[in-house]
């Protein structure tokens, strides 16, 4: 028996761990430690892979955000279900922890069915439904047989797949996350985080089985790709908790998205603004404020050719747009009521 | 010295020299009181000023224009 087998169990009440840890045995996990303090559960979770750890009403030194975040740091690619306990039901307690990345969430009252149904929930969160976690794991097994083609051919075919998809998940728990479906959100940012892993271990073993093939150059871009998805998991996280903020002090903002993807431009997050706004468009395909912030976010991020098409989306809405008639202007070079519709010009004489 | 002034459109205070403050200026600064605001009468005065403001701009909505 490994150390996965044991359940964590994060809390600064002596009187809560006791019940926890009796629930817990009830259900059949005998095996169960204890930490108070939130900073060195991080420290020790850090070096040791767990697979779950309860997170019960709150630690001594962190709040269950906080707490929350740090973990889902120190083990960013690894799988670790978080489960949060907690009798705090208000709004701001939710989405902080949700946003934080909990993987579970048992509000108190609870019965232990209620208890025994996340528990199990981290087994098939760990099983994801689609395969590719399973061919990942063999694909390791191959690399430490040194066979390095059967791996590699393996993972090829696990990145050529699209990998829109935790981009998708994503955005769909954001929508959950406006309309207070906090169990959906969860399963979705858990899915959208499940993606994210899979294309890291499989950029990681792909590295790894060039590295043993000699392909230095190929090892090197596809740790590369692998840095590239971590980057991706960082910008979630940063994306989610501009949103959550948006999400709690907006109450009567009729489309967060814009209001995002205005936050991510200003932060010179361009791409992800960019993403963002699809998904404002999508829920006000006739805005014209949020076309023309659109072209921002494509002028800013060198897509000159993009941000014409969306400035004449806005011009279509609202053709006395101030703004984007002079946007239309600095990128076509000739006045909207002279030519609506002139080609990208790059500006002369620089 | 920074020279500041309240922008009888919206009611920003304004640093003259500094901030560069236009009616898209003002009616993100309405927008963005709309937003937060929970006080049901408030929050529909901020709704016909923010309307009246739409109508001179020729936009129309209640989403924010990045300025
Ligand atoms: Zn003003």
């Amino acid at each position: 028996m490994g150390m996965t087998d044991l359940v964590f169990v994060a809390t600064s009440q002596d009187s809560l761990f006791q019940e926890t840890r009796d629930h817990l045995t009830r259900l059949g996990y005998s095996n169960c430690a204890r930490f108070s303090s939130g900073k060195s559960a991080v420290e020790f979770i850090k070096y040791n892979p767990a697979r779950i750890i309860i997170v019960d009403t709150e630690v001594e030194d962190l709040s269950m955000a906080e707490f929350v975040t740090a973990l889902r740091e120190v083990r960013q690619a690894e799988f670790l279900h978080i489960l949060v306990i907690s009798s705090d039901r208000t709004e701001e307690f939710l989405l902080g922890v949700i946003s934080a990345g909990c993987s579970g969430l048992v509000l108190r009252p609870y019965t232990l069915a209620a208890l025994e149904k996340h528990m199990l929930q981290s087994a098939k969160l760990e099983q994801a439904p689609d395969s590719d976690r399973d061919t990942v794991k063999q694909a390791e097994t191959m690399i430490v047989q040194g066979r390095y083609e059967d791996a590699i051919g393996d993972l090829t075919l696990v990145v050529s797949q699209e990998d829109e998809q935790a981009s998708r998940l994503f955005y769909r728990g954001c929508q959950f996350l406006v309309d207070k479906k906090w169990s959906d959100a969860i399963q979705a940012f858990n899915q959208s985080l499940a993606r994210n892993q899979t294309f890291i271990k499989a950029y990681e073993g792909l590295a790894q089985a060039y590295l043993g093939k000699n392909d230095i150059d190929r090892y090197r871009y596809y740790l590369q790709k692998a840095a590239e998805e971590y980057a991706k998991l960082n910008n979630f996280a940063k994306v989610k908790k501009i949103f959550v903020e948006i999400v709690k002090y907006d109450i009567n903002a009729p489309n967060p998205y814009n209001t995002l993807g205005i936050r991510l431009r200003q932060e010179k997050q361009y791409k992800e603004a960019i993403k963002a706004y699809f998904q404002a468009v999508q829920l006000s395909p006739k805005d014209e404020n949020i076309h023309y912030n659109m072209a921002k976010a494509y002028f800013c991020d060198v897509q000159p050719a993009k941000a014409l098409e969306c400035i004449k989306l806005a011009l279509a809405l609202s053709p006395d747009h101030l703004e984007a008639l002079k946007m239309y202007r600095l990128l076509t070079g000739v006045a909207w009521e002279d030519n609506p519709d002139a080609p990208f010009q790059a500006p002369r004489g620089r | 010295m920074a020279k500041f002034s309240t922008c009888s459109i919206c009611g920003k205070l304004v640093d003259i020299d500094q901030e560069s403050h236009t009616l898209f200026h003002c009616r993100n600064f309405l927008l963005r009181s709309f937003y937060g605001e929970k006080n049901e009468h408030r929050r529909a005065r901020l709704q016909e000023r923010i309307d009246a403001l739409n109508i001179r701009m020729r936009t129309k909505g209640n989403n924010l224009l990045d300025t």
